[in-house]
């Protein structure tokens, strides 16, 4: 018979579909080790198709005094937050969740990279800067604080702190905060933030020695209706704005109209 | 001289292959953003070009040595083939190859060919007829072996039927009939949903047997999910299937009153798709379905369906494993957290799977949404408790299946769309229910035979279009109402044969009104001829590659309502809008360069005073009287209708329609015949634009037939094949579909339209094919273009969702 070059076709067109599986050579993989106190606590391999769970840290594992960041593939001990902050914070991965391999491809050594815990004393911790931070408790049933109060407040409270000489610049660093949880919780979570200045919402257990929530507050005032019930406002910092703002809710009915 | 030019014609085969890989290679280079591809778009270009040149020089050759102008231009021919090496290596040899041939090629001016006299044949023995015999031949047989693998060689019998507002009334309201405290009743009389059950002849009420509810995801339909149900009905579990809201023959689900009086839509996918109602139903209809054991129901989905199953799960979990209404959930590529929310909820028996390579995956890659962490919260949150496993095994089997404990997460190495298809994935599902349902069967879990209906879909399906075209080219052949088709066809004949005789593709005894002499003058072909026509094929190939994206962006906008799963008559297809977009806007490109070419081309021959070769027969090939146009609407319109009246026979007769993987031909519901009507005319540009383009510019070139038709299909698919290129060269790079996210701000999800493109190429590339088939027959191009428009227009729709208001 003779050849035709028609004939060519369906060995052109099975090659052309088998090349397709060639695609999977391209999958690449990268081991990544956790290593803590010199020894592998945990390892996996991530590829483009597979990311690797962070192992967690027991409270054992944790030095006193320290807050765990998370993981860094460079020297631990060449990373200070007092230092260098800016570099501190790039130079980690979170410490809950995934490792992608785009995370990891490029600092990986012969298809290895060794991650090692990252902390910091929590005394070297900067505290986050606002101009102001609000705390407000996030629990609606005992608060009476709903987003939507929360939200027509910040309004008023922006507009306050205009007047009292605010820039645009320091009213986009105002926070206004919500913490859920009881008192302990929330307590907790607001010592850990440091930053916070002035609270809303929360009651007077909030700073009583047995309340169990928080161990300081330079002031506090109460019977400040706050949707439909009666509550506090706390000041815990010596800010001369936080002092403004904490006066306001506590003794101008403007300063907590929205709230009410 | 013959080595030299076959020497050329090596180099120049060579450069077109070259040109190509260089197109594929800037295709990959695209998709991961490397500016390269420029470059190598730049270089294919050149290659294809220089090709080009190459076979006008050699067929320059026939006429004159080389020597003097034309060894100059080979030889800077040779030097630019530098793109393309091993062409540039056969240049280079041809170039300096001096030995002379034992035997040269003269025209022979006394050749005369001795044509066979044609004898009539009898209509039973003209090879259209045999083939449309064949094809339905095909089409019985193939459903036929396909209902014995369906059927499990008669062992499993299979149902359809519909579930009603009546019949849940009936059987799931009432506190008697709650289950776990639990009614679902459907509210709007409208909505109906078509199920199909697999039941095997072993069951009765004195053996009643499990039952596993399988569900398919967006767009599918319960047939797509067969392989499931045949796998599972003959290893002794009754099987149902279901068709998901507005998709297959469920219905759409209507609107209920609300509290202020208005009316408010209900949502397609209400209570888990309508696994609730089924659930119920079947559990409470113990006169009907006394074969069924009710405490071993088990249920799979798929996609969406595995989000189905889980929430079904959880709906009718109860307190315990023992109150569960489900003890086995398989919850198959769906890892939102929505789902694994519901984890804690279950109280039964469950497995995971994700495809490796699931293209979806590039949305949960957070830390709490990551499949790693869903797959541990998955062997943890078991029955309200956190078992504190530190990562998931993947195939490692947690808990016990005695207690409703048992967890396994598996991840099979394909992709999302063919998972369904993966004798793994389908072997791991067996194996989880066979052990969990207790199912009574020795056969292994990898001792598959769904293939053999898929398989045999696919011979009907082919049949159908056998069948059809046959068919019709044996009735334009006997009957005389198509005298005046026969005649077009054959003045169009006459006219591509006589351009291959210029061109020297066929000898001048084709020609039935050739010269006395029968002597005609061979022609080469322009080399601005081939350049021009090789450009307008890469560059609509290159738009057809890159805007079928940001159209199915923009459909989002333009049809609203589908976008959002709301109910409405305006183009309801939500998948098919990006397509029809695509098709409108290319099928116009089609028509506006092919016209537009002809046009400048007979300016410039006028202009040059060339009037000998100015050629209009492109837009009188267009031309065609009312008559003729209405034959050809009725007669594609009687052909359409003969291929659904095939399926819905097939139905009847063998359960089966023609769908094969992806592709479906699934018997008519009213919703999707309307759904065509509003889908029809937009389409049909595209369509006409095919025809015209394979009928009156492709097949007047001088090709061959094969040649002609091959091209066409590629030139056709092969922008479709681009976005699948580019789509996947980024995958395997980075784990990232390129066309994931719209953009960087928008975050519209184009994943799924890209899935739709598996099906669609394999259409596109058929498509010329037959379109070329038509006209061959009918002279005309409207109407094979009408033809295909009506088919594949009803192919598609009825493998994808509509929400019209039915």
């Amino acid at each position: 018979m003779k050849f035709k070059k028609k004939f060519l076709l369906l060995p052109i067109a099975l090659m052309s579909l088998s090349s397709c599986s060639l695609l999977q050579g391209f999958e690449d993989e990268v081991n990544v080790v956790f290593e803590y106190n010199n020894e592998i606590i945990y390892s996996d391999y991530t590829t483009q198709f597979r990311n690797v769970l962070m192992p967690t840290l027991s409270e054992e594992q944790i030095p006193v005094d320290h807050e765990f960041f998370g993981w860094t593939w460079k020297d631990p001990d060449t990373l200070s937050i007092k230092d260098d902050e800016e570099g501190f914070y790039a130079s980690f991965f979170e410490k809950e969740g995934v490792i992608h391999y785009a995370d990891v491809a490029d600092k990986a050594f012969n298809s290895t990279v060794t991650l090692y815990p990252v902390f910091a004393l929590e005394a070297d911790i900067p505290v986050e800067y606002h101009y102001l931070a609000v705390g407000w408790y996030q629990k609606t049933g005992t608060s009476g604080l709903n987003q939507e109060r929360v939200d027509a407040w910040t309004n008023d409270l922006m507009a306050f702190l205009k007047t009292q000489g605010a820039t645009d610049e320091d009213l986009s660093t105002v926070l206004v905060k919500g913490y859920d949880g009881n008192v302990a919780t929330a307590g907790s979570l607001i010592t850990k933030d440091k930053y916070v200045d002035v609270l809303i919402g929360f009651g007077k257990n909030m700073t009583d020695k047995d309340g169990g929530g928080l161990t300081y507050a330079l002031d506090a005032k109460g019977d400040i209706p706050m949707g439909g019930k009666s509550r506090y406002v706390h000041l815990l910092s010596d800010k001369p704005i936080a002092r403004a703002v904490f006066d306001w809710v506590a003794n101008d009915p403007a300063g907590s109209a929205s709230l009410a | 001289m013959r080595t030299r030019k076959n020497l050329i014609k090596a180099s120049t085969v060579i450069g077109y292959v070259i040109a190509f890989l260089y197109l594929v290679l800037t295709a990959c280079l695209f998709s991961v953003g490397n500016l390269w591809y420029w470059l190598t778009l730049i270089l294919g270009g050149i290659s294809l070009y220089n090709s080009l040149y190459s076979g006008v020089i050699r067929g320059k050759l026939d006429e004159e040595p080389l020597e003097g102008k034309l060894k100059i231009k080979f030889l800077i021919n040779t030097i630019v083939s530098l793109v393309s090496l091993p062409s540039f290596v056969l240049n280079i040899i041809a170039y300096f190859y001096t030995k002379e041939d034992k035997y040269v090629l003269v025209d022979n001016e006394e050749y005369k060919e001795v044509k066979k006299e044609k004898v009539p044949v009898k209509w039973y023995r003209k090879s259209n007829f045999i083939l449309s015999c064949i094809g339905l031949g095909a089409i019985i047989i193939g459903s036929f072996v396909a209902q014995i693998g369906e059927t499990s060689g008669y062992s499993v019998s299979v149902r359809d039927f519909t579930l009603t507002k009546e019949m849940t009334e009936t059987y799931n309201s009432g506190e008697e009939n709650a289950l776990n405290g639990k009614n679902y009743v459907i509210s709007d009389p409208v909505l109906s949903y078509t199920f199909t059950e697999y039941r095997p002849n072993t069951a009765s009420s004195e053996n009643p047997l499990p039952v596993v509810i399988v569900m398919p995801g967006f767009t599918r339909t319960k047939a797509t999910m067969s392989q499931y149900a045949i796998e599972l009905s003959k290893r002794n579990a009754i099987v149902y299937t279901l068709d998901p809201g507005c998709q297959g023959g469920t219905t759409y689900a209507g609107y209920e009153t609300a509290e202020d009086g208005s009316q408010e839509m209900i949502s397609a996918t209400t209570n888990a798709n309508g696994l609730n109602y089924l659930v119920q139903y079947l559990y409470n209809n113990t006169e009907e379905f006394n074969y069924i054991d009710r405490n071993n129901i088990g249920a799979v989905g798929h996609s969406a369906g595995g989000g189905n199953v889980a929430q079904l799960a959880q709906n009718f979990a109860g307190n315990s494993f023992e109150e569960s209404i489900i003890k086995a959930v398989y919850i198959s590529g769906y890892i939102k957290e929505s789902a694994a929310n519901r984890f804690d909820d279950l109280r039964c028996n469950a497995a995971m799977s994700y495809a490796y390579y699931d293209e979806g995956a590039f949305r949960y890659q957070g830390s709490t949404s990551a499949f790693e962490v869903i797959a541990r919260r998955f062997i943890n949150e078991v029955n309200g408790q956190d078992l504190n496993h530190d990562k998931c095994i993947i195939d490692y089997e947690y808990g016990s299946m005695e207690d409703g404990t048992y967890r396994v997460v598996h991840q099979e190495k394909i992709n999302h769309c063919f998972e369904m298809y993966d004798p793994l994935s389908i072997s791991n599902t067996i194996n989880f229910f066979r052990r969990t349902l207790n199912l009574d069967t020795n056969l292994a879990d990898s001792s598959q035979s769904w293939f053999v209906k898929e398989g045999f879909n696919g011979v009907a399906l082919c049949g159908s279009f056998i069948f059809i075209f046959a068919l019709m080219a044996f009735l334009v052949d006997i009957l005389p109402f198509f005298k005046r088709f026969r005649e077009n066809a054959k003045k169009a004949k006459d006219y591509e044969d006589s351009i291959k005789v210029k061109y020297g593709t066929v000898s001048v005894a084709v020609l039935e009104n050739r010269a006395e002499n029968g002597v005609v003058k061979v022609e080469k072909k322009h080399y601005l001829d081939k350049v021009t026509f090789w450009t307008v094929l890469v560059l609509t190939a290159i738009i057809a590659c890159l805007d079928y994206i940001p159209l199915a962006r923009v459909s989002m906008d333009w049809f609203p309502d589908a976008a959002s799963n709301t109910y409405t008559f305006y183009f309801p297809a939500r998948m098919m809008n990006a397509v029809m977009l695509w098709a409108l806007i290319n099928g116009t490109i089609g028509i506006v360069l092919i016209f537009a070419i002809k046009l400048c081309e007979n300016l410039y021959f006028k202009l040059t005073k060339q009037n000998e070769r100015i050629n209009w027969y492109r837009f009188k090939g267009m031309m065609i009287n009312w008559k003729d146009l209405l034959i050809s609407i009725g007669f594609a319109l009687f052909l359409f209708l003969l291929f659904y009246a095939l399926v819905e026979l097939m139905s009847l007769i063998f359960h089966q329609d023609f769908r094969f993987m992806l592709i479906s031909a699934a018997p008519l519901e009213p919703r999707y015949i309307v759904t065509w009507l509003i889908y029809l005319v937009p389409f049909f540009i595209f369509y006409i634009s095919n025809s015209i383009r394979v009928n009156l510019s492709m097949a007047n070139e001088g090709w061959s037939e094969w040649k002609v038709m091959l091209l066409s299909g590629i030139g056709n698919s092969i922008g479709l094949v681009g976005i699948l290129v580019v789509n996947y060269v980024v995958y395997f790079l980075t784990g990232t579909v390129y066309y994931g996210f719209y953009s960087p701000t928008d975050s519209s999800e184009m994943r799924l339209y890209v899935n739709m493109v598996f099906g669609l190429i394999p259409m596109m590339f058929i498509l010329p094919i037959l379109n070329r088939f038509c006209f061959k027959k009918t002279g005309n191009v409207y109407f094979g273009a009408i033809l295909t428009c009506m088919i594949f227009i009803m192919m598609s729709l009825s493998a994808s969702v509509s929400y019209i208001p039915m």
